[in-house]
């Protein structure tokens, strides 16, 4: 007897014909399955759109505050340039000579109300104001200390600030102008006031340094069918962009679990579901945004957002399929033999391991971040940061595709 | 009886143009099952061909305003589906848990004959080929594709549509039960 197979054509037929009348029946509760999947696509569509215009607006907002502190130094710088050079030269020509008489002017209108001498004068203004720069004037005319507290204007305070910009070397700051001399002492001058101390902004441009960090953080994953533990830990460089704005990267290695059931093609009640067993260690490198928006003493609160991306360096899978096989059996009934069937469960495992770096998932998640840090020691900050990573939309892979929560602590120096 | 269908059909789809809730979970469920049997020979796990049936009725609902009254709306919704298998399928390859069957198994010797053989036989064997040659060979002498067109939904090279076929034929030769013997 010789074996015929069949020719490409006939099996091509009998697949069309077999698959061509082939419809399934409905599955009751798809339907809901359905919309529901669709809210939830709705609201990952939502949280999405949400997130994209949070990151836009912090890297807007990082941006302003950047160039916005920018524009401060440079008109500081200016500022100071302009004073210093008053200081080598006493009778500025071009330095706001105006601005100069309109201050001799004011001070000259007081002084005849108030008499010559040493005297005070405090204006009514003055103590209702809280922005009063208190300016301490000392008449060179009379040789005698006379102090003012004037309410300053804005006018007067940049005409104060122009005087006062003066270089420290000096022990007294003298503005000549015509025959009016006006001396300061440094000690109580407009230099001593808030608004003529270094801008906070300026304070914080010395302290700006790339802050490291290392940091553990165990998570949850979590999909529809399983949920899993998760580790990571690594090294972090935060970044500062401005005084409540940080960019936040680093290298992290990342131990995850993933567990997946499979459902067969034909649903079965007898034997389990086939599932999958996957430890997977990956590199994952985040980039984030930091909006620290509350700061009291040694302590801050802030909000994080950004993404992260991905190499596998590693990946074991164990794979356990369920089988039912119908075995036949020989039974001897009344002296003759019976054959019957019976459903014996078959149960097989299989490992197997993907080579490193042979995925590369650029963007791969979401991360967001809710962060608390305090002040350990005058160089060391702890920070304890609830954090969720989501998958990006779009994003298949199986071992990405769950949603990791968790805690991150970190120590930064 | 059949023009009453029709109409009933045409009056759903108006519903589905007008976004109505109501009129959509109709034709979920009147098409469901096609659909379901469609993403099954394209899709080897039944989890993904629901998923895949999901993914195209949002599709289908999303976009019924563009469809064509004068086509058969199954055609369409096929369409739809293998299109929607085939961007699985091509997202998969990148997963790394997305494993080919390495080894065949050495076919049984049949106890059905080629004239019985059910859809769920057909199914499994069919789920023996590597997933592009399974694709391939399905899109070839199923939907009547060319390979030019199967290269482009793929993405592959057109020499590479034509060795798949040839090796899932050979593969389906080796694999297909066999009860006729010659004497």
């Amino acid at each position: 007897m010789k074996r015929k197979f069949l020719t490409d054509s006939e099996i091509s037929d009998q697949i069309r014909k077999t698959l061509e009348n082939f419809e399934e029946e409905y599955v009751q509760g798809s339907w809901e399955n359905f919309q529901q999947k669709r809210k939830k696509n709705d609201r990952n569509l939502i949280w999405l759109i949400a997130s994209g215009v949070a990151a836009c607006l912090m890297i807007g907002f990082a941006g302003l505050s950047y160039f916005h502190f920018d524009k401060k130094d440079l008109q500081n710088s200016v500022v100071q340039q302009t004073v210093s050079n008053a200081g080598e030269n006493p009778v500025p020509k071009n330095m706001s000579q105006q601005k100069s008489s309109a201050l001799m002017a004011t001070l000259k209108s007081e002084s005849k109300l108030t008499g010559a001498g040493k005297t005070t004068l405090n204006s009514n203004a003055s103590r209702k104001a809280k922005s009063t720069d208190a300016v301490d004037i000392t008449s060179a005319e009379n040789l005698k200390t006379s102090v003012f507290t004037a309410d300053t204007t804005k006018r007067s305070s940049l005409i104060a600030s122009d005087i006062t910009s003066q270089p420290n070397k000096n022990k007294a700051d003298t503005v000549k102008n015509n025959s009016d001399t006006f001396t300061r002492k440094p000690s109580k001058s407009f230099l001593d006031i808030p608004s003529q101390k270094e801008p906070p902004e300026l304070a914080s441009a010395s302290e700006r340094k790339v802050r490291f960090g290392i940091n553990f953080s165990p998570g949850i994953n979590s999909s529809q069918t399983s949920g899993s533990l998760d580790y990571t830990g690594g090294v972090s460089a935060d970044i500062p962009l401005s005084s409540k704005f940080q960019l936040s990267t680093g290298l992290q290695v990342q131990n995850q679990h993933v567990e997946q059931k499979i459902a067969g093609i034909v649903s079965s009640t007898t034997a389990p579901q086939d599932e999958t067993k996957s430890t997977l260690i990956n590199l994952d490198v985040p980039l984030n945004i930091i909006w620290k928006f509350f700061s009291v003493k040694s302590n801050s609160w802030y909000v994080s957002a950004g993404v992260s991306s991905l190499v596998y360096l590693n990946q074991q899978d164990v794979n356990t399929k369920y089988s039912n096989l119908l075995v036949p059996v020989s039974l001897k009934v009344g002296g003759s033999d019976v054959k019957t069937y019976e459903i014996v469960s078959q149960v097989s495992v299989t490992q197997s391991s993907v080579a490193s770096s042979q995925t590369f998932d650029f963007a791969g998640r979401i991360n967001l971040m809710v962060g608390f840090e305090t002040k350990l020691s005058d160089k060391l900050l702890l920070h304890f940061e609830p954090y969720a990573r989501i998958p990006s939309p779009g994003q298949t892979s199986r071992s990405l595709n769950q949603t990791t929560t968790g805690i991150n602590f970190k120590i930064s120096f | 009886m059949e023009s009453r269908k029709e109409e009933n059909l045409e009056f759903i789809l108006q519903g589905c143009i007008k976004k109505k809730e109501k009129f959509q979970e109709l034709l979920y469920k009147k098409f469901f099952g096609y659909a379901l049997s469609v993403a099954l020979i394209y899709n080897r796990q039944r989890s993904d061909a629901l998923e895949v049936v999901d993914d195209s009725f949002v599709k289908v609902f999303s976009k019924i305003g563009k469809y064509d009254a004068s086509k058969p709306f199954q055609g369409w919704l096929r369409k739809i589906v293998i299109n929607t298998s085939i961007d699985k399928l091509r997202r998969n390859v990148k997963d790394p848990l997305f494993v080919e069957p390495e080894k065949f198994p050495v076919p049984d010797e049949a106890p059905n004959a080629i004239s019985h053989l059910a859809v769920q036989d057909i199914m499994e064997i069919l789920n023996l080929l590597p997933h592009f040659h399974k694709t391939v060979f399905c899109l070839y002498e199923i939907e009547g594709y060319s390979h030019d067109e199967i290269a482009d939904q793929l993405g592959i090279p057109v020499s590479s549509s034509r060795v798949y076929l040839t090796r899932a034929k050979k593969q389906l030769r080796e694999l297909f039960p066999v009860n006729l013997l010659e004497g």
